[in-house]
């Protein structure tokens, strides 16, 4: 990144404080089993008292623990682990994905353009959610299937960014001055198009990850994400429901940890949009 | 009209690839579907499996299957639920009103709300109203709308014991026409504002900024030198003209909504379209998850010819 852009996006004090909260998330995250205080799936059956949930801030658990007695706060730092590497590599899936689509659909033209945004129109007509449900179903629940379906089925926004933004490029006289030169399709696509066209697609794979991170934990909360024992933050929320009554804190804070992350997201995004903009004077 | 027709004639080809990639979609399925069909009794014995894989065309290659399927829908038969044994097409009919009133619900409550926070906001540029007010539409842009509704349980019923948590009716309430009415609004409230609060941000930010767009067009200025009120000048001449491009929104946020119910259906109970599709994926009711994803992109399709159709409308220099 230029500095100049870097300059610019420092100055919105927003997207510096979603940065740095989500920079700081993502640490932990990695440093899970470092950092945690104990492993996510060790039960403490014996400081139950009646099968309850221990409450926060008593003895030696921070954020208390769910009804098996498992502390809550290293649930919730692993189940940032699932959450976050679901949304960026979902959201790295659908880049791959897309911007390859709506480049070539954009630079090619003719048939290939109708192919594929007939393909991307048909795909967003149906409620996406619904068919990532549906393909969850079909493939074994595990981490990396979740990850391969979440980004096959949300790479249509990028694509059709991108065929718009080729389309924009291709007529532009550099362009035109590097087909004169000889150079090969894939080359000038590469070489000059791809860099030129790649800010505002930035921007979108940053809402993109939060979509993500928003759909896994949908998922999870539905029981068709990631499974028990291990943690996640939507998986968590679903057992916290049950105990809302007594233990709300158990719902409350993981859905507090995703608010947070996709806030982020969307300070960061709205940050980058304002950063990257060449037409901003600030 | 003829606009109309095209654009209908236009659907017919989408959903027919629709109905393709969600068939063979829900074919790559390891299970057997045959075992889903029958109860445990029968199905300790072979024969009875095989039969049913027969009755079902379990055993036909997918694309031959999916002919057939195609041919029946075409004649209005949408099959039976594995499951419940019914006629899909029944069940589908009872499920989709509660759905479809969710949605409107939510989507009235996303534009006025949006619309009026934003007109507000892009008045009060700047001020600290306007701040405040653009923070809480990242925060709903960003929040996940199951949590928003597990807060608003435990806030509203939990806590105060205001609304129900659960269904669409309180089971066994009689009275006059509007005790019913009332009783439907309770229970719609909190799954319609869990459902659009994400939109009304959107359509707040969108909206401010479409309004402050206009607020420097020449003519607003001619408005406002002519000596006309503000208010005038606010309503008729701004309002009306950044309204504009909002109206697209219109179109954008529908698969959004449908999407989402499948969540909030779920999580307050109500036996709509999102739960049905919920449950027969689980299922593997196949018959219902075609008959699901058909008509919810139906639903989303009729949205954007719609929100087209207002486009016109609102801007009279577009024809088409």
């Amino acid at each position: 990144m230029k500095s100049v852009t870097l300059r610019r996006f420092c100055r919105t004090k927003l997207a510096v404080c979603g940065a740095v909260a989500l920079i700081a998330l993502v640490a932990l995250a990695a440093a899970a089993p470092l950092v945690s205080p104990f492993p996510y799936d060790e039960l403490h059956l014996e400081d139950l008292t009646d099968g309850k949930p221990i409450p926060m801030f008593k003895g030696k658990y921070l954020f208390g623990t769910d009804q098996f007695g498992r502390d809550y706060l290293t649930r919730c730092i692993f189940g940032g682990r699932m959450s976050l590497s679901v949304g960026f590599i979902a959201a790295l899936i659908s880049l791959l994905i897309g911007i390859p689509l709506g480049l070539c659909a954009g630079y090619f033209g003719g048939l290939a353009d109708m192919a594929v945004m007939r393909f991307t129109e048909l795909l967003s007509c149906i409620p996406s959610f619904f068919l990532i449900l549906i393909a969850n179903s079909v493939f074994h629940a595990s981490i990396i299937n979740v990850m391969a379906i979440i980004g096959m089925f949300s790479w249509m926004g990028i694509c059709r960014q991108s065929r718009a933004q080729c389309l924009s490029l291709k007529e532009q006289d550099f362009v035109q001055s590097a087909r004169a030169m000889g150079y090969s399709h894939f080359y000038i696509i590469i070489r000059y198009i791809l860099p030129n066209a790649l800010s505002p697609i930035i921007v979108s794979a940053t809402l993109n990850v939060a979509y993500a991170i928003i759909v896994e934990s949908s998922l999870s909360y539905l029981g068709l994400g990631v499974q028990e024992p291990t943690p996640s933050w939507g998986a968590m929320l679903k057992v916290g429901q049950d105990f809302l009554r007594t233990s709300s804190w158990l719902a409350v804070i993981p859905g507090l940890l995703i608010l947070v992350v996709t806030l982020s997201l969307n300070f960061i995004g709205d940050g980058l949009r304002d950063a990257l903009d060449p037409r901003a004077s600030r | 009209m003829r606009y109309i027709i095209k654009r209908l004639l236009t659907m017919i080809p989408m959903l027919l690839g629709i109905s393709l990639i969600s068939y063979c979609l829900m074919n790559l399925a390891p299970g057997d579907a045959a075992t889903m069909y029958l109860n445990p009794e029968e199905l300790k014995n072979p024969v009875s499996i095989e039969a049913v894989r027969e009755k079902l065309q379990l055993d036909k290659p997918v694309m031959v299957r999916y002919v057939a399927w195609l041919k029946e829908v075409l004649r209005g038969n949408w099959g039976y639920s594995y499951l419940s044994r019914q006629p899909v097409i029944k069940e589908i009919g009872a499920r989709i009103t509660p759905t479809i009133q969710l949605s409107i619900t939510a989507l009235l409550l996303e534009m006025l709300l949006g619309v009026g926070l934003g007109v507000y906001c892009a008045k009060h540029q700047y001020k600290i109203s306007d701040h405040a007010l653009s923070l809480f539409a990242f925060v709903g842009m960003s929040m996940p709308s199951f949590w928003f509704g597990i807060l608003l349980i435990l806030f509203f019923t939990l806590q105060l014991g205001w609304l129900p948590s659960m269904g669409l009716v309180t089971v066994g309430l009689k009275g006059s026409w509007h005790v019913i009415l009332l009783d439907r609004l309770r229970h719609m409230i909190m799954p319609a504002i869990a459902l659009s609060f994400a939109g009304i941000g959107s359509w707040m930010r969108y909206q401010r900024a479409s309004f402050l767009d206009v607020m420097e067009q020449d003519y607003i200025r001619t408005a406002r030198s002519k000596g006309l009120k503000e208010s005038v000048i606010t309503w008729r001449h701004t309002f009306r003209n950044s309204c504009i491009p909002v109206v697209t929104m219109l179109g954008g946020s529908l698969p959004g909504l449908v999407s989402g119910s499948f969540v909030i259906e779920n999580m307050f109970g109500i036996p709509g379209l999102g739960r049905y599709g919920t449950m027969a994926v689980l299922n593997r009711d196949y018959p219902v998850i075609m008959a699901v994803t058909l008509f919810s992109s139906i639903l989303v399709m009729a949205g954007m010819l719609l929100s087209d159709l207002l486009y016109v409308l609102v801007d009279p220099r577009i024809q088409y």
